[in-house]
């Protein structure tokens, strides 16, 4: 759509100068900073000093040789955002499809709860979650308990590797749907009703109609979801490291967010700290590369 | 690859009907996939019972709220708010909305620029350029900190609210650009010409023409990065200390010192969600317009 009259060739990136300036020096820099830290035998003699000795990859191979990386921390960190992005957007979803078939009057009403959601601070948000769990006087728990799925008298859920997992999956899923309904129910309302309406008097189902209709269509938003998601829940940190023991105390229950802000700022292995986000950071840039990289092939860009 | 290769998709079929599909009427619900609607209803108030139930307990007497299972006729009292305002929270509430408030300001008025020179003047190689904006998300904020609190050190800023805006507005510029961009992939070209054929200037092209066209899309990129400062914990409790704390720190630091009592940390909670629900509600309407002519793209 770049058409000659519209002005010089080196516009563009006289406009991109100063977001390209900002983000280089604000984001960039400190990014630098880590992978040279990451290379680098930084404690806190160093930090008080300055001056520190570059040690090659033995950040690296310490980091690659712990048995907390492969039992531990990479999977909690992995499996923990894949469940959650899937579950985040198929309720968002789900919610969005709700809204979309409501009123507008009910419709105004039901964004503004699922907003309430997204409102609530995480921090604030975690010690609610937290509360529902409580091992003594947790609402959540009582109910779990009257199921039968949880010896109230004895366990406490956030020592056990699983519960704790599973708790801090609904506080981000419950945290990180809203943005997905939104997004996808402002994606529903662009397809034309005469398409799903077609399909209706052709005989389809609700599910053909999402199936066939819906999910082509809306594929991009999928995407921005879906991408945005993956980068929030594999690097989520705040909701784990307030949740009983997300702190380091348990050892069972360490991501390689909390692993690294641990290692750094409680043991003031600052290059060790560094080379684990390091590899958390380069774990996403490959799964975002590889889906760029499939969903471009599809849309043929 | 210009914008040109894009529009051939079939996603962009779809958002030419945009505008005239909104005015259609959406409220009609099918009969079949009553199983959705009621599975949907189920995860809907599923998901909204912590909310309601913080709510509740934040009006409770502190023994009233510990007890279980919860009492739903327990008289109304008003303690947990009167702590939490006797704990001094205004200051870090009003550093909260400076720091929130400016550096979403900032974060528009430069993404806005940068996303035209993606979306309507075309870089070669523009979804390279998107790429690089998105990898910058990747590396956790938890690594940056350590380099950036020697740089405040270094640089005298360490409990300045000045950092913590110029870090919100880079923090969240990103986003901005790559929400802004798929809205401002909208705007008619011949919108522009006609502009510049009446001699307007750039920055008159952005500021009359360009800016109401996607209001829906800056509204709706503005909500999510107030949200996202608004909430950010990590930077705010290593960078700031008395002077320029903000809301979400301040609530870590009342919650320690009241121990977790439900119903001083649920009124707490209530109260800071508040903004954000206001911004919400005032957003609302340009919101879900907005991202459904943008997000398409």
């Amino acid at each position: 759509m770049s058409s000659p009259a519209l002005g010089s060739a080196r516009r563009p990136w006289l406009l991109l100068a100063p977001t390209l300036a900002v983000i280089g020096i604000l984001l960039l820099w400190p990014m630098v900073r880590v992978v040279l830290l990451s290379f680098q035998d930084f404690g806190l003699r160093e930090l008080v000093r300055g001056g520190a000795e570059f040690v090659a990859i033995d950040n690296y191979r310490d980091v690659l040789t712990d048995d907390r990386l492969w039992r531990v921390a990479l999977p909690n960190t992995a499996i923990f955002a894949l469940v959650c992005v899937v579950l985040t957007v198929a309720v968002g979803t789900l919610v969005a499809l709700l809204l979309h078939r409501l009123s507008p009057g009910w419709r105004t009403l039901v964004t503004m709860s699922v907003m309430a959601a997204w409102a609530v601070p995480a921090v604030t948000g975690t010690y609610v979650w937290v509360y529902l769990f409580d091992a003594r006087a947790g609402f959540l728990t009582g109910v779990l308990g009257q199921l039968g799925l949880v010896d109230v008298a004895t366990q406490n859920l956030f020592t056990e590797r699983g519960w704790f997992y599973a708790i801090a999956t609904l506080n981000v899923v419950h945290h990180g749907f809203p943005f997905v309904a939104v997004t996808v129910l402002a994606g529903l309302m662009t397809i034309p009703t005469e398409l799903p309406e077609a399909a209706m008097i052709d005989g389809a189902n609700a599910w053909q109609r999402f199936r066939h209709i819906t999910v082509p269509m809306l594929r991009p938003v999928f995407a921005i979801v879906t991408i945005l998601s993956t980068i929030w829940d594999f690097k989520v940190f705040t909701q784990i490291y307030l949740m009983p023991g997300g702190d380091g105390s348990n050892r069972e229950v360490l991501n390689l967010g909390t692993w690294s802000y641990i290692t750094a700022m409680s043991q003031n292995k600052f290059g060790l700290g560094a080379a684990i986000a390091v590899l958390l950071t380069l774990l996403l840039l490959a799964i975002t590369a590889v889906y760029l990289r499939t969903l471009f092939k599809e849309e043929e860009l | 690859m210009s914008t040109q290769a894009e529009s051939g998709t079939t996603g962009s079929t779809a958002t030419r009907t945009a505008s005239g599909g909104r005015t259609f009427q959406q409220a009609r619900p099918p009969r079949s996939g009553l199983f959705l609607t009621v599975l949907a209803w189920a995860v809907g108030l599923l998901f909204f019972f912590p909310v309601l139930w913080m709510v509740l307990v934040s009006f409770r007497a502190e023994t009233d709220a510990a007890s279980n299972p919860p009492d739903l006729f327990a008289p109304v009292s008003l303690e947990g708010y009167r702590t939490f305002f006797e704990a001094g929270p205004w200051p870090p509430l009003l550093n909260s909305m400076t720091a929130s408030v400016v550096s979403t300001v900032l974060v528009i008025l430069l993404a806005f620029p940068a996303a035209y020179a993606l979306s309507i003047r075309p870089v070669k190689k523009w979804t390279d350029v998107l790429f690089f904006f998105l990898s910058t998300k990747m590396l956790p904020i938890v690594a940056g900190i350590l380099p950036i609190y020697l740089f405040a050190q270094a640089t005298n800023l360490l409990d300045n609210i000045w950092l913590l805006i110029i870090l919100y507005t880079s923090m969240n510029m990103p986003i901005a650009v790559w929400m802004l961009q798929s809205f401002l992939a909208e705007v008619p070209v011949e919108m522009l010409e006609a502009a510049q054929v009446d001699g307007a200037s750039l920055m008159t092209t952005l500021r009359q023409v360009v800016a109401p066209v996607v209001m829906p899309g800056i509204a709706s990129a503005a909500l999510i990065c107030f949200i996202f400062s608004w909430n950010e914990l990590l930077l705010a409790r290593v960078l700031t200390s008395t002077v320029a704390s903000t809301a979400p720190v301040f609530l870590t630091s009342f919650v320690t010192s009241q121990g977790l009592f439900l119903a001083k940390v649920c009124a707490a909670s209530f109260v800071v969600s508040l903004p954000v629900l206001a911004a919400g509600f005032a957003a609302q309407d340009k919101l879900v317009q907005g991202l459904s002519m943008g997000a398409v793209k």
